[in-house]
């Protein structure tokens, strides 16, 4: 018998996949196709809704920095880091299909623009915070140094978001959320919504399994910690 | 995660891939000539792009599936040194009773 927790878990697996088959079929069959740049336009409905989604990863970062600093309690920590690793993957998976769409419509792979700059800095911190959790010593220094590093690296995030606003840019304006201005066809940007729901369900399908696997990951290290003076230990837990 | 949460990533992995290859290739390939004629007509912009949108949609896939098999193998070890504490608290549990 399945607890709800994992009826929960699983069900938004089955969700996540059904809209993903759905925006899919929408993509490469419904969706008309851009007359300027052609099919290759159709990276957008990943490429802007991965930013997306890493930007709502960071700012659970940002809630979980908080929230451990405030009450001390571990979930937050476990909270932070475990959408820290997946804001890594998808602010990975941003950089990457940048680059896929910025060769073959500017001709390059990599410029040093503030938008993609930006973003890389952005990477670059959170790399950083998942390299101070897996060097520091155990125990909660390093996670308080973590939470620290935590909420001053969302800074970069609104500099990223309105990077093509604040200074002259070849990127794309806006066409998400509060600074939203870029023209797009109505159809395309119902579907480019559609695509960031989809991604934000598998998004919290990733955070609620990384976060329970987290929480287990440290009661195993609590155990082990506990268990290190029994001198019957097998040598794999020491 | 156990294996059950795996089985509807699997058959989404077998689905998208027939979903493809039945479908989107030969939509694309319809696509190409109105494509063609945009481009002619108004860009000038050659359609050799879909190796590009063909490596964008894989590697985006691929990531969430390696991430997703990261996070089973690591549930994995630590079931195992869960049992490997189960098994030698028994053992000490045991001796101490004898």
């Amino acid at each position: 018998m399945m607890s709800i927790g994992a009826v929960l878990k699983n069900g938004l697996l089955v969700v996540s996949a059904t809209m993903m088959l759905v925006i899919l079929y929408l993509i490469f069959m419904w969706v008309p196709t851009d007359n300027i740049q052609g099919t290759v336009q159709r990276i957008m409905y990943f490429h802007v809704s991965v930013a997306w989604v890493a930007f709502l990863a960071f700012f659970i970062v940002l809630v979980g920095s908080v929230g451990y600093l405030w009450k001390g309690t571990s979930k937050w920590d476990q909270l932070a880091y475990s959408a820290a690793e997946i804001g890594v993957l998808l602010t990975t998976l941003l950089l990457i299909t940048g680059i896929l769409w910025a060769k073959p419509i500017w001709g390059v792979w990599w410029t040093w623009e503030p938008r993609l700059t930006t973003s890389l800095m952005l990477w670059l911190i959170y790399v950083a915070y998942l390299m101070l959790r897996a060097y520091s010593p155990p125990g909660n220094q390093g996670a308080r140094y973590a939470a620290v590093l935590g909420i001053i690296g969302f800074i970069d995030v609104p500099i990223v978001y309105y990077s093509v606003k604040l200074w002259r840019t070849v990127h794309p304006q806006v066409i998400v959320g509060p600074a939203a201005s870029g023209s797009l066809d109505a159809s395309m940007r119902n579907l480019l919504l559609l695509a960031v729901a989809t991604f934000t369900v598998l998004f919290v399908y990733l955070l609620i399994a990384r976060f329970s696997l987290r929480k287990s990951e440290d009661e195993v290290e609590l155990i082990r910690g506990l268990a290190e003076h029994s001198p019957n230990l097998p040598p794999s837990l020491r | 995660m156990n294996l059950f949460a795996l089985k509807p990533l699997i058959a989404l992995i077998v689905v998208s891939v027939i979903f493809i290859s039945t479908a989107a290739i030969p939509a694309l390939a319809q696509q190409d000539i109105s494509i063609q004629q945009a481009t002619n007509a108004e860009s000038g912009v050659p359609e050799t792009n879909l190796p590009f949108l063909f490596a964008v949609y894989s590697i985006t896939w691929i990531a969430f599936f390696v991430y997703l098999y990261y996070m089973s193998q690591r549930q994995r070890n630590l079931r195992i040194e869960v049992e490997e504490l189960r098994q030698m608290l028994a053992e000490k549990e045991g001796k101490s009773q004898a």
